[in-house]
This record gives structure tokens, sequence and C-alpha cells, in this order.
């Protein structure tokens, strides 16, 4: 018997993938959330579940959330994100936070199992048309993160490490033996090469392109 | 340079207003003459005055000729300022006419006809002066030469105060035209600035007013489409739930009815994707993503796609490509390919598709062409408009929707590629789309792989007190490409460590190992030899609640066994990612 969460707050849906999931596994013992906080109060209850459907918009937080809350909790079932959202950027973020598959609100039996197949032969289920447009996407970091990689100093390198550690411009002038002007100039040439408009957008974008922080 | 052009349209509009301002006073002109011959011979009883008259009425009658010139001037391009210049010589001359009775009759001891000739001299020049001096200088040039004459007789007759007198007053009379002059331009300049507002204003209506209009026809024919499949679905239901209270179903029944069901609600998906993404390019929210792409790659699936299905209608499948090399949106190109693919497919019933990739000196051709019904050639502008299916009156839903070349021209549009058509009714149709040709060195392949695999290449230490799982797991491990070393006890390990530097990148350890040491233990001995934290994670055959909250605790991941594959190896590679 397998245990498994369905995460959604259309109950239309829920009742639409309820059923697809009895059909492909019977005997199944499902159980249904509606938004973030219902989750996370069942996952302290049990964290035992085999496979976890999970809308990406939910009403109180983004399913991205409760992917890193998954992580923290260290829920080991397989993730299928369901979602209408077909942005590579959030496939890609999902992808990063370990889920294990992607389907589209649209999807019907064939989909469902290919998916559940191939994540249980150890793959990350894509349709076509979004693992492409995720390539692209990851084509578009990629050459960010060159570009980038090229242009950065050792200097500034450090000093965006220092700033994802919230440091203040002070302290991060002692750290690094330079004048709090000097860290200024590092810190503006830095938003200016992930074109931020602040401190922590910076990080942001710099954790999104891939650089170890 | 806009401001230029304005102060062009500012003089023209001038110019315009002095020739017509010229042609009215031309019969106070006549009249004025008329009276100040009279008024003159009946004083002096000089004979002068008629030949004088005569040659004032002959300047007068030179004015029309002008007006002629203006009319000419609207064929022949004679340009505003040569106008100007005319009506400048006229007015000159008309001065120097005056002049003449100046010179010949104006004098201070005759005080009646000195009168007289001044009060006719104010009122030229203060009556020229709301008339004329809608261009200043055309005004200045006449009122100066008006007063000259007079100055110039003063100063003959040595009359100084007089001439100076003359002289004041003649620069007050300029100061004040000067005045009214800005303020008539300042009037004209308003004028045009609001009939251009008012144009502006009136094509922006017209754009609005067209562009709902559109939105209502294209609502009007989406909502048919929309309520057709729709109405269609209910129906079938309807018959659906009838037949199973009956309980009169047989299977093929059933299978049929699903089928039509199906059949329409992916018709109604269809429509729906179709409206998404004409509501994304009418929002702007469409993202593109231009980079350098191998033609080839992108469209091989897709050529082959419809290969297959052109083959199923009975058509002859052409396909003829170069290595191609383009700057494009991978996806939104395969997006215009495949709806004028299925376009030429929908419209073609026998014959063939062909479809060619040529390279030229800078841009890259794609031909889609067909053997079907074709497409009128007055028609060509239209098709490319939403909802516009030219023959299908009928909305046949058969034919599709009609979005497709709307969706193909305007996704052309965004990515800056261009779309043209050459058509012959029955013959058949032909869409090129010519794009930017790309470097094939700015190609990027990213490892196209999902599955990120960061388990290449890490050291994994295995401790597990069985040889079977030891040998098993290590099998497992070595193929997804890690480097695994398997020992049975704590102290191997830790033997191993000491003895050969060694350093895993990760270790995965049994719970219960022999000699009652658990997995537990060892990692923290392990943690301490070392000097820091391994990621770790803990195999058990346990169930045990108390001891699987201790693990937790201890934050560690804990698989049961038996272990899936599937499962060791994203928590292994969640491990190795922290």
């Amino acid at each position: 018997m397998k245990n498994i969460l369905v995460i959604d707050d259309h109950p239309v849906f829920v009742d639409g993938i309820t059923s697809f999931i009895r059909n492909v596994l019977p005997n199944s013992n499902i159980v249904t959330c509606v938004n973030g906080d219902e989750t996370l109060k069942q996952l302290h209850r049990s964290i035992g579940f085999d496979w976890i459907f999970l809308d990406i918009n939910l009403p109180d937080v983004s399913g991205l959330e409760l992917l890193k809350q998954f992580l923290e909790l260290k829920v080991l079932a397989n993730v299928i994100v369901v979602s209408s959202d077909e942005n590579p950027e959030t496939i890609h973020a999902a992808l990063e936070l370990h889920a294990n598959g992607f389907i589209s609100k649209q999807f019907n039996t064939d989909v469902f199992k290919k998916c559940m197949q191939t994540i249980e032969r150890g793959g990350v289920y894509l349709d076509k048309q979004q693992a492409q447009s995720l390539k692209n996407y990851r084509e578009g970091i990629f050459i960010e993160k060159k570009y980038i990689q090229e242009n950065i100093s050792e200097r500034q390198q450090e000093a965006l490490l220092m700033i994802s550690k919230g440091l203040s411009n002070q302290e991060i002038a002692a750290l690094m033996n330079i004048s709090e002007s000097t860290v200024k100039t590092h810190i503006s040439l830095l938003m200016n090469l992930f074109e931020a408009d602040n401190r922590s957008h910076c990080v942001a974008e710099a954790k999104r392109l891939g650089f170890t922080l | 340079m806009a401001d230029l052009s304005n102060q062009q349209k500012v003089h023209e509009a001038q110019i315009a207003l002095l020739l017509k301002q010229f042609r009215v006073t031309g019969l106070s002109n006549v009249f004025i003459l008329s009276i100040a011959a009279a008024v003159i011979w009946s004083m002096t009883q000089s004979l002068f005055v008629l030949p004088w008259l005569i040659v004032g009425y002959g300047l007068v009658a030179l004015r029309p000729l002008v007006l002629g010139l203006q009319n000419k001037a609207q064929n022949k391009q004679l340009t505003g300022s040569q106008l100007e210049h005319t009506v400048t010589l006229l007015l000159v001359m008309s001065a120097l006419h005056w002049g003449v009775i100046v010179w010949e009759y104006y004098d201070v001891n005759n005080i009646e006809l000195f009168l007289f000739i001044s009060a006719i001299y104010l009122g030229l020049v203060s009556g020229s002066m709301p008339s004329l001096s809608v261009r200043f200088p055309v005004w200045m040039i006449y009122a100066i030469s008006m007063f000259l004459t007079l100055v110039i007789k003063m100063l003959y007759l040595s009359s100084w105060s007089m001439a100076m007198m003359l002289s004041i007053y003649c620069t007050a009379f300029i100061y004040f035209g000067r005045n009214l002059s800005k303020k008539i331009e300042h009037s004209i300049t308003l004028d045009l600035k609001n009939t251009e507002l008012l144009k502006e204003v009136n094509l922006a209506k017209e754009h609005a007013e067209k562009a709902n209009l559109a939105k209502s026809k294209f609502m009007a024919s989406a909502s048919h489409d929309l309520r057709q499949p729709l109405h269609v679905q209910s129906m079938l239901l309807e018959v659906l739930s009838l037949r199973l209270e009956d309980k009169k179903l047989d299977q093929d029944e059933l299978k049929n009815l699903v089928n039509k069901i199906t059949q329409s609600n992916s018709a109604l998906n269809k429509l729906f994707n179709a409206l998404l993404e004409i509501s994304q390019l009418d929002a702007g929210t469409l993202k593109v993503n231009l980079s350098h792409q191998n033609l080839n790659e992108l469209s091989a699936n897709l050529f082959e796609e419809y290969r297959i299905l052109a083959q199923q209608k009975g058509l002859l499948f052409k396909v003829e490509v170069e290595d191609c090399t383009v700057i494009s949106d991978p996806i939104l190109l395969q997006r215009i390919l495949s709806n004028l693919l299925s376009n030429a497919l929908k419209f073609t019933e026998k014959g063939c598709i062909s479809i060619s990739v040529k390279n030229r000196l800078d841009d890259v051709e794609i031909i889609i062409a067909d053997t079907g019904i074709g497409i009128d050639a007055t028609q060509f502008e239209r098709i490319f408009e939403e909802y516009e299916q030219v023959g299908n009156q009928a909305r046949d839903r058969n034919k599709g929707i009609g979005l497709g070349l709307a969706l193909v021209s305007r996704l052309c549009e965004l990515l800056n590629h261009k779309v043209d058509v050459t058509s012959k009714l029955l013959k058949g149709s032909e869409f090129k789309v010519t794009l930017a040709r790309g470097d094939e060195p700015k190609v990027i392949s990213v490892d196209t792989d999902i599955n990120y695999n960061q388990i290449d290449n890490t050291q994994i230490l295995l401790i597990d007190d069985e040889q079977d799982i030891v040998n098993a797991m290590s099998l497992i491990l070595t193929n997804w490409g890690a480097r695994v070393q398997g020992v049975s006890s704590i102290e191997e390990a830790l033997c191993l460590i000491e003895s050969s530097q060694y350093e895993p990148d990760l270790i995965i350890s049994d719970y219960r190992l022999k000699s009652k040491e658990t997995g537990l233990e060892g990692l923290s001995l392990i943690n301490n030899r070392i000097g820091k934290t391994i990621p770790s994670l803990l195999i058990s055959g346990d169930t045990d609640p108390e001891l699987l909250e201790k693990i937790n605790k201890q934050n560690l991941y804990i698989l049961h066994k038996p272990v899936k594959a599937q499962l060791l190896k994203k928590v292994i590679n969640i491990l190795l990612k922290q």
C-alpha cells in the first residue's frame, strides 16, 4: 500500500487527481491538503509518504517554499509538481530543490503513468515542451554565469560571499582589510554585474545563476 | 527637427494669411487712391494727379497677378518666400507711388493739404498693421518705406523737427507692429497645434474603435467556437448518464461515446491554448529568448511528426533541408513551423507538402508549400488576422478556428522573422519564413540531461557488515559513476582513513553493525577523525519509532531496507548538493 499526499487548493482538481491515482495505484492511502500550513502540520505528524503531488500555486505559500521544507524535514517521497505554471524558471528552481517530475494540469492517464514510471526508474519527468524550454533557460543561465565568471574579480567574489552572509560594509572592510569606500565600489560593481537593484537581489541572482554562496 | 518643421508650418500659414489680407486690401486701396486724387485735384487743380491715379490703379491691378502666382505655386512649387518677396516688392512700389504725392504736394505751408496727406499716411500705415503684420518683415519694409518718403521730403524742406517727429512715429509704429505680429504668430502656432492634436485624437479614436471591433468580432467567433464543443459534450454526457440509468450500455457504445467526448474535449483544449497564446501576445507577457540555434536539430522531430501525419492522409512529404544556424527562440519557432505545417496538412487533400530550408547570403529561408485549396491573392492580407478563415463562412470546426496564421504572423513579428505568402486558388500555397542567420560556433549545447547526476566521480565510503550487501550496493553506486570503498566495520573504516589519508565525499552506513556498534556512533567517530562532518546517510531494517526519532534529531537521512535504488540516488544527490 502506498501513502500518497495531494496538495492542491482546487477541490475539483483534487477529485480528478485522486481518481487518477486510484486508477494507477489501487489500494493507496491518499491524504489531501489544501494549503502549505496544512501540509506542514501533516508532515510533522508523519513524513512517511511515497508520492507527493504538489500544486506550485498555493494560496498561502509557494510550492517552491514547500519543496525546501520537504528537504528540511527529510521527506523521502517522490515529488511530482502538478501545475499550469510552465515557466522554465519555476521548473528549474523546482528541479534544483529535487522535485522528481512535472506534469501540467491537462495531463491524461498515459502521461500520469509515464511520469511515475520514469521517476521510479530514477529519471526526472518533463514533457517535451517543458524540457525544451528548460534547456533554453539553462542556456541563458549558462551564458550569464560564464559572462560573470569572466568578469568578476577575486576580491568581488569574496565581497559577494560576505554580503550573502549579511555582513555590513564596515564588517566587510575590516575582514578584507580595505577601506569602506572600496567595499562600496566592489559592491556597486557586483550589482552592475548581476544587474541587481540591491544587495539581497544581488545575492538572489547569484544563487539563481548557481554561484555557491 | 520637429520644431523646425513646426516653424515652417507656421511660416506657411503666415504667408497664406498675408496673401489673403493683401487681396482684401486691394479694394480699399482703389477707394483711398480715388478719394486722395479727388481731394488733391480739388485743392490744387493739378492735372498731374490723373496719371498718378492711373498708375495707382495699375499697381492695384497687379495684385491679382500675384495671387495668380499663389495659385500656380500650388502646382509649380513656387516657394512661400518667393511669394513673400513679390508681395514686398509690390508694397514698396505702392509706397513709392504714394511718395510721388508726398514729393509733389507735401508742404507745411499748405496746412490743409499737409494735414490731409498726413492723415492718409497714418491711415494707410496703421490700417496695414493688423492686416499685413502677419509677416512682420514685409509690413516693416512697407511702413519704413512709407515713412521714409515723408522724412526725406521734410529733410529736403529742412524741416528738421518734423523729420525727427516722423522718425519717432515710425519707430513707435514698428514697435507696436512687432508686438501685434508676435501675438498673431502665437495664435497661429496654437491653432496649428490644436489641429494637429485633433488629428492625433481622431487617429487614436479610430484605432481604438477598430481594435474594439476586432475584439468583439473575435469574441463572437471565439464564443461560438467554444460553445460548439461544449454543447456537444453536454449532449454526449447526457446520453451517457441516461444509458447508465437504463443499464443498457454495451462496451462498444460506451467506447464510442467516450471517444466523441474526448474529441470535443481536445478541440476545446486546443482552442483555449490558442486563445491563451493570443492573449499572452496581446498582453506582451510572452517571453522571448533569442539565441543561436541549429535549425536541423530543432526541426527534425517536428518534421518527422508531420511526415507521419501526412502519410496517414496519403500525401507526399518532401523535405529538403540544408545545415543552417539561425537566431531565434526555439520554442516559438517550433510553434510557428508547426502551425504552418498543420495548416498545410489541413487544407491539402491530395498531392504533396514540401519543406525546404535554404541558406542565403545573410538569412535563412524556410519554405512550407502545399498543393491544397490555395488562397485568393486579394485575401493575402486578411489571412494573418485573427479569426479570419477565408472561404469558411460556415465555420467548419474541423478546419480549425482561424487562429493559426494570426499566431504565426504575430510570433514572427515578435522574433523579427519575416513571413510571406504566395498562393494560387486551387493550386496550392507557399509560406516563406525568413530568419536572420546565426553563427555556428555560438550554438551552445548545455548538458540537456535533466537528471542531475552529481554522483559522478564522488568517493563513497560504504559500511555494512554483510559482504553481499556491500557487493550489491557497490555495483549500483559504481554504475552511477561513484568510486566506492566498501568496509565491514567502523574499525576497518577508521583504519582506511588513517592509513591512506582517505577522505570520502559521502558515507553510507548500515545502522546496526556487528559487535553492537551502530552506524550513528561510527559516523561521529569517523567525522572526528577526519575533522569535519561528511554528508552521510544511514540504512536500517528497523522501524522502531524511537530510533527513527533519534536519527532524525541527528539531522541524518535514514533509508529503510529494502532500499529502492531510485530513492538512494535521490538522497545521495540531495546530500552531495548541500
